[in-house]
């Protein structure tokens, strides 16, 4: 078969229908709507969604709720009502950004957890359908159910139009960015979906997850809100609650189109994120996710980044809540990259035993360029350097804004990289530590990331005995995650760079031990190293 | 069509599979028998491309299962030993879904979905939902599915366990006339009479090894390097006597067994072969022995089975 370029984009358009047209996505439809559950589940919505939307208006327009005497009037204060509507207007758009943050992410939560539970997975995989479509069918099919709702809380919504507190566009765009932000969180219950094996640990992650993104995303948002990047205002767009505040009237057409495409733009990247993390932890269909997986998080860092220093205003630093947001954001993903795993569900249950592990990887090649991108321990270092490489790119092209103060936004910036680099080391350290200790990897990512949590926290515990003044504490530089002490720019670099250097020296501290409790293990097992033996990073 | 070179599977210390070598034609009923834990599962799920091998090859009508398993997927039809179907689906359109998955031409579907339904003795069940049916339809529905898209292999894990006879049978059935119509097949079970009458191939694992292979007849002349005679006489006392004598002086038999309660029959090991066989019956007429029947007894695999089982774990 010749291979025609012009062929290409073809090929993607019918690989698009193939998606829409997606089996799992028929079946599914078939079977959710049939259930007396969902019958109950939209009667129940219904009333409540009724409910509500009734007593906030009768609130607003400071109605009582019975009349006691029939034959006497009871006239509607129109003009208090007016001043209300404000109040209205976040209430029932409240109720419904609540709403999807509860239901979005339980739609997808069980999807393929629940096809392992019912052992109909193993069906699924047999089948020439790929991880992707499979995934994207249960995405498609959760996102129709959701879509339902929403259409179905237009009644309860129009209530704002009559009152006249909000207009049609406002409206319109309240509902597409929350759809949209539907489909990010349901996107974030798929993947927990296919990382977690017990259903009800899947959705326990899925829903401490969304309220942390949901939570972050709102908080960074709001503090860099105002500023003049539109970037900022998408990144606060993702957080449902964030969706319903109301868009500031200073600002131009353009920075409004710009809002709305970048917030599309992040959450395409951020779904086709989770979508191929799915993806990898599923296991059974290659490494091309992981290497899809590694590029992309190149790629959010660098946006992430240049979102953050467009979005800091010059008077008012928050290298505070950057440092700290950035970090969090990385931190759990660490584990997972210096501890990987070819991820593959072993082994089979005997009888009714659901005896599930997963395959640690057995890799000791040296480092080559290509091993970059693919889930290998050669490769985990070098791509974290990289990771560190293109922030330090972004930090560095958005200061260009910064006429005033670009000379201490760069000393910040590399400070922050060295600090990302400390941490790095330390999360190295740790995860190794974690290989050697456990063998399970599950167990062993889960002891990596709750060391690298234990060792940036434990300081604080120990500050709020020690003095309520930590910045004048000795002890406060150990606080790794707030390693901002004084109040210049200069200041901030200094302490980065500090934190980082102890970081990186406990990290070195933590990998002595690490290679002391290995070889003894392995003096005591006849000098061989057994194929138990947990694989450590390099 | 279907060849494995020292499959090896290893959970950490434990080998769930040791070095299989099998190779299988297009109409081969392959009997995989072994008690629970032995290592069919893992073998059959390293076919299925949903585990991967920690060494060795497997390829599948010549397409490796682990370089290519998107390839393999459309020759291979699965049915794992414990599965679930999906609340409040009906049969055709389980079917469906399945038969979408490989992408057919749409209204070719329907047609495919009619044939397998038929096939798998189903069609009046067509619109009944899934989880509506009894436990033997619902092992039926999933052989269905694994022949919506005309496999060439069928990889079935324990296709009979937890059926009652009758359903047992229709399966059964179902199984031996695919083999007919020239689709490789493996079939694993832990219950040996089960496979013993539609398989033309076994091998018996345990604890990770293949100890036999082949043909069934084969592995009989490996394991019972003599083979059993019955002799049924119309003669007694002694006459009966002369000719367990006669019997016990040629040279081919090994051992002559006469249990009086079995109506005048004699169990005869005999060692040599077919000819050698013709010429004892000659000789045994010519020497005036009243012979009502002589013929080899019907080939005991339960037999077969527990002498290579024991041998190897002691």
């Amino acid at each position: 078969m010749t291979r025609n370029p012009l062929a290409q984009p073809w090929r993607r358009i019918s690989n698009l229908a193939r998606f829409v047209a997606n089996p799992v996505v028929v079946r599914d439809l078939r079977s959710h709507l049939r259930s007396p559950r969902s019958f109950w589940l939209i009667g129940g919505y219904l009333l409540l969604l009724g409910f509500l939307a009734v007593a906030g208006y009768a609130q607003s327009t400071g109605q009582t709720w019975y009349r006691t005497d029939l034959t006497s009037a009871n006239p509607v204060d129109v003009i208090g009502a007016q001043a209300n509507l404000e109040g209205f207007y976040n209430f029932i758009f409240g109720t419904l950004a609540g709403m999807i943050l509860l239901v979005a992410p339980a739609l997808t939560a069980h999807s393929i957890v629940g096809e392992r539970q019912r052992q109909s997975f193993d069906l699924l995989v047999t089948t020439p359908l790929t991880a992707g479509q499979i995934l994207i069918g249960k995405l498609i099919s959760s996102i129709a159910f959701m879509g339902l709702l929403l259409i179905l809380s237009l009644p309860a919504t129009a209530l704002c139009l009559l009152l006249g507190g909000a207009n049609v566009a406002d409206v319109l765009r309240i509902y597409f960015v929350l759809a949209v932000d539907a489909v990010v969180l349901s996107a974030i219950g798929l993947y927990f979906s296919c990382a977690v094996r017990v259903p009800l640990l899947a959705t326990v992650w899925t829903y401490i997850s969304v309220l942390g993104f949901t939570f972050l995303t709102f908080v960074l948002g709001m503090s860099m809100d105002g500023s003049l990047s539109p970037l900022p205002g998408a990144l606060l767009w993702l957080s449902p609650l964030g969706a319903i505040s109301p868009v500031s009237g200073n600002h131009d057409g353009l920075y409004h189109t710009t809002r709305l495409l970048a917030f599309a733009a992040f959450a395409v990247v951020l779904v086709r994120q989770l979508i191929a993390a799915g993806t990898y932890r599923l296991g059974r269909f290659g490494t091309e996710s992981a290497v899809f997986l590694r590029k992309q998080a190149l790629l959010i860092a660098g946006v992430m980044t240049l979102v953050v220093t467009t979005g800091i205003s010059s008077e008012e630093w928050i290298v505070n809540r950057l440092t700290l947001f950035l970090f969090l954001t990385i931190a759990p993903f660490l584990p997972g990259l210096f501890v990987p795993a070819t991820g593959e569900a072993l082994p089979p249950p005997v009888g009714n035993g659901t005896t599930d592990a997963e395959d640690r990887e057995e890799d000791r090649t040296p480092f080559r360029f290509r091993n970059l991108f693919r889930p290998v321990h050669s490769g985990a270092f070098p791509w974290y350097l990289a990771l560190v490489g293109v922030v330090f790119a972004g930090w560095i092209v958005g200061t260009i804004g910064y006429e005033r103060v670009r000379l201490p936004m760069l000393a910040v910036g590399t400070a922050f990289c060295g600090y990302l680099l400390g941490m790095g080391t330390l999360a190295w350290g740790l995860s190794r530590l974690a290989g050697t200790l456990v063998s399970d990897l599950s167990s062993a990512r889960a002891t990596a990331f709750g060391l690298l949590v234990a060792v940036c926290g434990l300081p604080v515990l120990l500050l709020t005995f020690a003095s309520s003044d930590w910045t004048a504490n000795p002890l406060a530089p150990l606080w790794l995650l707030s390693p901002w002490l004084r109040n210049s720019h200069y200041g901030h670099a200094e302490g980065l760079i500090r934190s980082g250097i102890i970081a990186a020296a406990v990290g070195w501290v933590v990998f002595g031990i690490d290679l002391a409790l290995s070889r003894r293990a392995s003096d005591r097992t006849t000098g061989i190293r057994p194929t138990t033996e947990p694989q450590t990073a390099r | 069509m279907l060849v494995t070179e020292n499959l090896r599977k290893t959970y950490g210390n434990l080998v769930a599979v040791d070095g299989i070598n099998l190779k299988l034609h297009p109409g081969d009923i392959f009997g995989f028998i072994g008690p629970n834990g032995a290592g069919k599962t893992s073998t059959i799920k390293m076919l299925a491309t949903l585990i991967t091998p920690t060494s060795g090859r497997a390829t599948i009508d010549g397409i490796d299962v682990v370089k290519h398993p998107r390839e393999v997927r459309p020759l291979i039809g699965y049915m794992p030993d414990a599965f679930g179907v999906y609340d409040d689906i009906k049969v055709w359109e389980y079917l469906d879904f399945f038969c979408a998955a490989y992408d057919p031409p749409r209204e070719s579907r329907g047609e495919i979905i009619d044939r397998v339904l038929a096939l798998t003795d189903l069609t009046e069940k067509r619109d009944a939902y899934v989880q509506t049916l009894s436990r033997g339809m619902q092992q039926r529905l999933c052989l269905a599915k694994c022949l919506v898209h005309d496999p060439k292999v069928l990889l079935l894990d324990e296709p009979a366990s937890g059926l009652d006879p009758r359903a047992r049978i229709d399966i059964k059935r179902l199984i031996a006339r695919l083999g007919a119509l020239g689709k490789t097949i493996i079939v694993s079970s832990h219950i040996l009479p089960e496979l013993a009458d539609f398989c033309n191939k076994i091998g018996i694992m345990e604890r990770g090894h293949l100890l036999v292979s082949g043909d069934v007849g084969t592995i009989v002349r490996q394991v019972q390097p003599t083979r059993q005679l019955i002799v049924s006489t119309e003669e007694d006392g002694d006459v009966l006597e002369r000719l367990l004598h006669d019997l016990q002086e040629r040279p081919m038999v090994e051992k002559v067994e006469y249990d009086p309660d079995a109506d005048r029959t004699v169990c005869v090991a005999f060692k040599g072969s077919l000819a050698d066989q013709a010429e004892l019956l000659r000789d045994l007429i010519a020497a005036g022995h009243r012979i009502c029947s002589f013929a080899e007894s019907a080939v005991d695999l339960e037999d077969v089975f527990l002498r290579v089982t024991t041998g190897k774990v002691q």
